[in-house]
């Protein structure tokens, strides 16, 4: 008894890492965001708000930019609308009868309060949460295209799974095409993913915009995501593998949206049949 | 009283680390501020609470850069091997007790102990992180910036301190 109390007096120091380090591959075992105690990430109440008063702090610089860019993307979104209505309106005068114009999606704002782009798995804090009805599996894009997809909620704040995170897939396809592959970070720049599974028929060429799918749900169809840059060489011989710029930058993301779908839930359901 | 100073400056280490470093990386790497407060705990402090404080201060980080166990981890390990890489460099006799400093056990001692504990901590850290992606030359450059940038600050951060 007396030699154990030695031992273990002996050896506290390591007795104590072994514990705490056998606490922290646990941890580390939990790689599932979905799965994780909300405690354990960004997006719980104290970190939420200090994140929160830390990006108004740092939201007055790159002000012109962004107002900038905004306007911009107005500008297109503004010619599209313009373009659409008229369309509709032709369609009406063809048909007589009016056009179901509303979508099963809506747009909600959120401010990004912490990001990273450094790490291997990358994630970013919103400052809306379940009181704002943001939802886990909901689809993020700013105005440029998108950014990740909701992984947890709190109150006030929600985590996003950023697109620079290997754990997220998202379905996606070349513009002009119906088939469609997944696109994965591949942790090396914060400019690039890749863009694999697309079958070899497809004809791309450099420059061509790759856009959501619509499969998941969590983004509308058509949504941008970035433009093809070249094919890698992959030893896959039925599959395309494609390196995709992005259209998000994600070293200066300040404003998001939210996007909710009102038949997600429906087609969860579906799915989990 | 030691003791409270060291807790206080970790403390004010940590949140400087997430609020403010962990948003400056070159090419991946980032510098880790908090690891020049964790070498400056003092060395008679029991070992087991070094540990501890080590797992702790990189648990809080973790939470911030939603990282679960990786900081913690590493934190735990560095705080474990810190004695005895310090007695790589200068033996239980010169130096027994208190904060180790470039004045004591000197500039060149204390350059080269602080080397190692950078290293030891980095390796361990982005080795951790590329279970989940590997590639092998970002891991390298982020090593070689993270540990350039950690060691090139926390001894500037000690030598205007001593000034």
């Amino acid at each position: 008894m007396y030699s154990l109390f030695r031992f273990l007096q002996r050896n506290s120091a390591f007795l104590t890492w072994l514990v705490l380090a056998a606490a922290s591959v646990i941890l580390l075992s939990q790689g599932n965001p979905y799965h994780r105690s909300l405690w354990m990430g960004s997006a719980n109440q104290v970190v939420g708000s200090l994140y929160e008063s830390m990006s108004m702090f740092r939201g007055y610089f790159g002000l012109r930019e962004t107002n900038e860019e905004l306007l911009r993307s107005m500008g297109v979104l503004e010619s599209e609308n313009q373009r659409l209505r008229s369309m509709i309106a032709q369609y009406e005068d063809q048909r007589l009868q009016p056009v179901d114009t509303s979508s099963q999606y809506h747009f909600s704002i959120a401010h990004v309060v912490g990001n990273s782009i450094a790490q291997a798995e990358n994630y970013i804090t919103l400052d809306r949460g379940r009181l704002d009805s943001v939802k886990v599996n909901l689809g993020v894009a700013d105005h440029n295209g998108v950014v990740g997809i909701v992984a947890a909620v709190s109150d006030h704040y929600a985590l996003v799974i950023s697109l620079l995170n290997p754990k997220l897939r998202i379905s996606v396809k070349l513009k002009d095409y119906e088939s469609f592959g997944s696109l994965v970070w591949d942790g090396k720049s914060c400019e690039y993913a890749t863009l694999a599974d697309l079958p070899r028929s497809v004809q791309y060429a450099p420059g061509d915009t790759v856009v959501t799918s619509g499969y998941s749900g969590s983004f509308p169809k058509g949504l941008p995501v970035g433009t093809v840059t070249e094919a890698l060489d992959r030893d896959d011989d039925n599959f395309l593998v494609l390196r995709v710029k992005l259209f998000t930058d994600f070293n200066r993301l300040g404003n998001v949206y939210v996007i909710h779908n009102d038949k997600q839930e429906e087609l969860n359901k579906l799915e989990n049949q | 009283m030691t003791y409270v100073f060291s807790f206080l400056w970790l403390i004010v280490a940590v949140v400087v680390q997430v609020l403010v470093f962990n948003h400056l990386s070159i090419w991946g790497g980032v510098a880790m501020v908090y690891v020049y407060t964790l070498a400056k705990l003092p060395v008679e402090m029991n070992r087991s609470l070094q540990v501890f404080v080590g797992f702790l201060t990189g648990l809080v980080i973790d939470i911030f850069c939603n990282t679960p166990g990786m900081h913690a981890f590493t934190g735990a390990t560095t705080m474990w091997l810190r004695e005895p890489l310090l007695r790589l460099f200068v033996d239980s006799e010169d130096f027994k007790a208190g904060v180790p400093g470039i004045y004591r056990p000197g500039f060149s001692v204390f350059a080269r102990y602080l080397l190692a504990l950078i290293i030891l901590h980095v390796v361990v850290l982005y080795g951790l992180e590329s279970f989940s992606l590997f590639q092998p030359t970002v891991l390298l450059l982020k090593i070689f910036v993270s540990l350039i940038l950690t060691f090139v600050i926390s001894l500037s951060l000690e030598v205007l301190q001593r000034n």
